[in-house]
């Protein structure tokens, strides 16, 4: 694909599937790549970024003998999803009149 | 069975991520060592088809502390502890060796932890500062002579070269004045004794010609001199700002 996934994409790509349920580290990954092409390792600076900007949280659950870190999406993540949101469909439909496709 | 494991892949990130404070290694590795038990990594290789060599994937984690995670939340962080279940937090049962990935507690509650970035920068600058400030004073009895002497050396220089010019001006002008007095004493002369009065009319022009050529050579060295100390000056003018914005 020519076109590259920035940050904010990312983020609203994470919160959105957060949105959905609290899913830990290598489930969300999985979940990711199903639609995206993206690395293994591109998610951790993501859920670094925005654990940092308080729009999840983590807690730890014991799975199988060893503790499984668990990603939940705070109220300000949900509203920064809605905005992710808005942001997009209004990008969307820019290039969309840019690129002659019918809204 | 002499093949690396993802323990050794593990222990090799920890090792490149040597300069992260330890809240931030310890994370980053707790992240991955979860990540590669839940992928079923096992060996070395299995952990690097997926997550890349322990020194790419270190730059990753290393280049993300560095620009965009450590930033200071806005809100303070007791948000976090809202969370916590009365009595969770000092459940004592099997703590994991200080990781952040702490206690597994009997219940299923869940955990909250704060951000852990919140005092990172703090502490990885602060140090840094410390031992700058304490290398700039060891510095200071070497430093002070040695920009003093570099400052003595600039202006010697400026000067020798401010001597030479002037002693050379002063020989033109010596050549230029001699030359005028020969030739007027040359004319006076040259009517009481014409042999006389020829002989230092010509050593006047003479002279005057020599003034002439030194005073065209003494123009074309000042300003050679001029541009050459302009441009040193420049030069060590572009060095220091340099310098500045190489310390910024």
């Amino acid at each position: 694909m020519g076109f590259q996934i920035t940050a904010a994409l990312l983020d609203a790509c994470v919160l959105s599937i957060l949105a959905r349920g609290d899913t830990y580290g290598y489930e969300l990954t999985q979940n990711l790549r199903e639609r995206l092409q993206v690395s293994e390792s591109t998610l951790y600076p993501v859920l670094r970024r925005l654990q940092a900007g308080l729009l999840l949280r983590t807690y730890d659950m014991p799975h199988q003998g060893r503790n499984r870190r668990y990603y939940s999406i705070t109220e300000q993540g949900t509203a920064q999803l809605v905005q992710f949101k808005q942001d997009w469909s209004q990008f969307r439909d820019q290039l969309n009149s840019l690129l002659g496709k019918e809204g | 069975m002499d093949k690396a494991t993802k323990e050794t892949y593990l222990s090799e990130l920890e090792t490149a991520l040597a300069s992260l404070t330890e809240a931030d290694r310890s994370n980053a590795i707790a992240y991955y060592t979860e990540y590669l038990d839940d992928l079923g990594a096992i060996s070395f290789d299995e952990a690097k088809t997926s997550l890349g060599t322990p020194k790419e994937l270190a730059r990753q984690v290393k280049a993300d502390c560095a620009v965009k995670g450590l930033e200071t939340p806005l809100t303070p962080p007791p948000l976090y502890y809202q969370a916590v279940p009365a009595g969770a937090v000092g459940a004592p049962n099997g703590a994991v060796g200080g990781s952040p990935y702490g206690t597994p507690t009997g219940t299923q509650s869940p955990q909250y932890y704060p951000a852990p970035q919140q005092e990172a920068p703090k502490k990885n600058s602060t140090p840094k500062v410390i031992l700058i400030v304490i290398l700039a004073i060891f510095a200071l009895p070497v430093g002070v002579p040695l920009l003093v002497s570099a400052v003595a050396v600039i202006i010697a220089m400026l000067a020798g070269l401010a001597s030479v010019l002037i002693g050379f001006a002063a020989v033109v002008f010596s050549l230029l004045a001699t030359g005028v007095v020969a030739v007027v004493i040359g004319l006076v002369l040259l009517f009481s004794d014409f042999a006389t009065g020829l002989f230092y009319l010509g050593g006047g022009f003479a002279l005057l010609g020599v003034s002439l050529l030194f005073g065209a050579l003494f123009y074309k060295l000042g300003g050679v001199c001029v541009k050459g100390v302009a441009k040193f000056f420049n030069w060590i003018r572009l060095k220091l700002s340099k310098k500045e914005r190489g310390a910024k």
